[in-house]
């Protein structure tokens, strides 16, 4: 019933095998969302990740903080098709923090819903898989923070233009 | 352009109540027509007498005459009174009022009151007594017919000398304080491609006060057209970097290379006469030229050969119009959400001139076995303009 081939374009299972692939998934709850539905809001604590299997999400994120009411709220848009394997908030599977983007389902969504705990549980019962996973997410979150630091010199070297340096 | 033109010469019409004119002179046809319907006795159809009183009121009217259909009856020969006064009267008041609109016209451009609309062009802005010198060179040095606009308060008679001077090129004038921005958008500065700021100084100001316009100016055209290059000339070193700050590509202290001329021509004689001779477009000058694409990675040696043997020219530097590392160089191609934000907030407080500045590196007696790059232009000693 499950596509492995389909979940294997997802960044995190892609050193896993199509058993343990099947073994990761037999844990998360699928769930479905209506086109306009909030699955997860930037703010609020979450503690699980999604997959996409079908349907279109885009995710905005606050770009700059509201200092005052004057202040035009700067959002940043990112669409993301299922077809492309997609999965979002796998930092939920590390801590326990608040959300960092919204995600909001722009058409209806079928998402495969992974909790923390039922993450943590399976990385116990098989920490050679664990590692392999682990080690994805570690490369992500090393990717996101090249990726911030590439953003701070952009932002600082805009700041020092635009002040005359 | 040519729609542009029309539709300023028909505001120009209408302003000047040409229609309405017009219409009169229509009307006065039509009522001519009408009075020589009802007085006339005639044959036919109503339309074939009415079209013929149309006829006749039109050849009256416009003074013709020619005669082939006359009024007959009193009745008829007082309503040809009043087409003939009507006629003269009107259509007389119409040509004079169109041939003012061209009188006008050619007064106002003279005058430098009428904007301009030519784009591609050269600002020079301001005045000062050099300026005969320094567009006497520049006209000489620029190779296309590139137009020149001289924006400035001085008497229309003295511009107009000057471009009876240069008939040839395409010179033209705007009256007007060129640090203002509504003389700067009659000067057309979106369509311009360099501007060059003069240190015109008048009686009753100070060095510093000069220089202030200067700037001025150059934060005006730098806002109202990002790209354009701008040239500006000081008469203070100090303020040097506020105009560098402002985006101006090339700041000139005015009197900054005297001072080097005396020092060398106190200690080696003939040194004045070099430099002169170098500097003015008579006799042997320098000229900067594009290094052609064939001489792409080969030798500094063989372009100065090529150049010694085809244009008994000699290669004197190298430079490349280079931008500075720059915004645009940090920001990536590929869409990201923080290179958009910057791009944005560059664009809406109009600051986009600072993304890419043109940075020109030269090099000065560049070594024989240096290899060319691409986009190099070569400054040369010779007669004329080599043509590589």
């Amino acid at each position: 019933m499950m596509d492995t081939t389909f979940f294997r374009k997802i960044f995190l299972f892609q050193d896993l095998s199509e058993d343990e692939i099947k073994a990761t998934l037999s844990h998360a709850i699928s769930r479905e969302f209506s086109a306009g539905e909030v699955i997860i809001r930037e703010g609020e604590p979450g503690g699980s990740m999604f997959i996409m299997c079908q349907g279109e999400v885009e995710i905005t994120k606050a770009l700059t903080l509201v200092l005052d009411e004057d202040t035009p709220k700067e959002r940043v848009m990112i669409r993301l098709k299922a077809e492309d394997g997609v999965s979002f908030g796998e930092m939920a599977l590390l801590e326990n923090e608040v959300r960092s983007a919204t995600v909001t389902a722009s058409s209806h969504c079928r998402l495969l819903e992974l909790k923390q705990e039922d993450f943590l549980h399976l990385i116990h019962q098989d920490p050679a898989m664990g590692v392999k996973l682990l080690l994805r997410l570690a490369q992500l979150l090393s990717r996101h923070l090249r990726k911030t630091n590439q953003d701070v010199v952009k932002l600082t070297t805009a700041l020092a233009v635009s002040l005359g340096g | 352009m040519i729609r542009q033109h029309i539709s300023a010469f028909i505001k120009a019409l209408r302003r000047e109540r040409v229609f309405v004119l017009m219409l009169a002179v229509i009307s006065l046809v039509f009522l001519g027509a009408i009075g020589f319907f009802i007085t006339e006795p005639g044959e036919g159809h109503w339309w074939d007498r009415f079209g013929r009183g149309a006829w006749w009121a039109l050849v009256t009217l416009a003074t013709v005459g020619y005669g082939d259909v006359v009024p007959v009856t009193l009745g008829g020969r007082v309503v040809g009174i009043f087409v003939i006064l009507g006629g003269v009267l009107s259509l007389s008041l119409l040509t004079a009022t169109v041939a003012s609109i061209f009188v006008e016209r050619k007064f106002r451009r003279e005058r430098g009151l009428e904007p301009i609309k030519i784009t591609q062009q050269i600002l020079v802005l301001g005045w000062h007594e050099d300026v005969e010198i320094f567009l006497d060179q520049l006209l000489r040095r620029l190779t296309t017919k590139v137009p020149v606009v001289l924006v400035n308060k001085q008497p229309p008679e003295q511009m107009e000398a000057l471009r009876e001077k240069y008939a040839g090129k395409e010179i033209r004038y705007l009256w007007g304080d060129y640090s203002r921005e509504e003389t700067l958008l009659k000067a057309n500065v979106q369509g311009a491609v360099k501007a060059i700021i003069l240190a015109e100084r008048h009686p009753e100001e100070d060095a510093s006060q000069v220089d202030q316009r200067t700037l001025f100016t150059a934060l005006t055209l730098k806002a109202v057209h990002p790209k354009i290059r701008i040239m500006a000339e000081l008469l203070r070193l100090e303020n040097r970097a506020h105009l560098e700050r402002a985006g101006v590509e090339e700041v000139m202290i005015r009197g900054q290379y005297d001072s080097y001329l005396m020092a060398g021509a106190v200690s080696s004689p003939g040194f004045f006469r070099v430099i002169t001779s170098l500097l003015t477009v008579e006799g042997q000058s320098l000229w900067a030229v594009e290094v052609p694409s064939r001489f792409q990675g080969r030798l500094v040696k063989e372009l100065a050969a090529h150049l010694r043997e085809r244009h008994q020219a000699t290669l004197v530097a190298l430079y490349t119009e280079g931008r500075a590392l720059s915004l645009e160089d940090l920001l990536s191609e590929e869409p990201s959400a923080i290179d958009d934000f910057i791009r944005r907030k560059f664009a809406e407080t109009k600051m986009t001139h600072l993304f890419g500045r043109a940075k020109v590196e030269c090099q000065v007696n560049p070594p024989d076995n240096q290899t060319l790059a691409p986009h190099q232009y070569a400054v040369v000693i010779a007669a004329q303009r080599p043509n590589l």
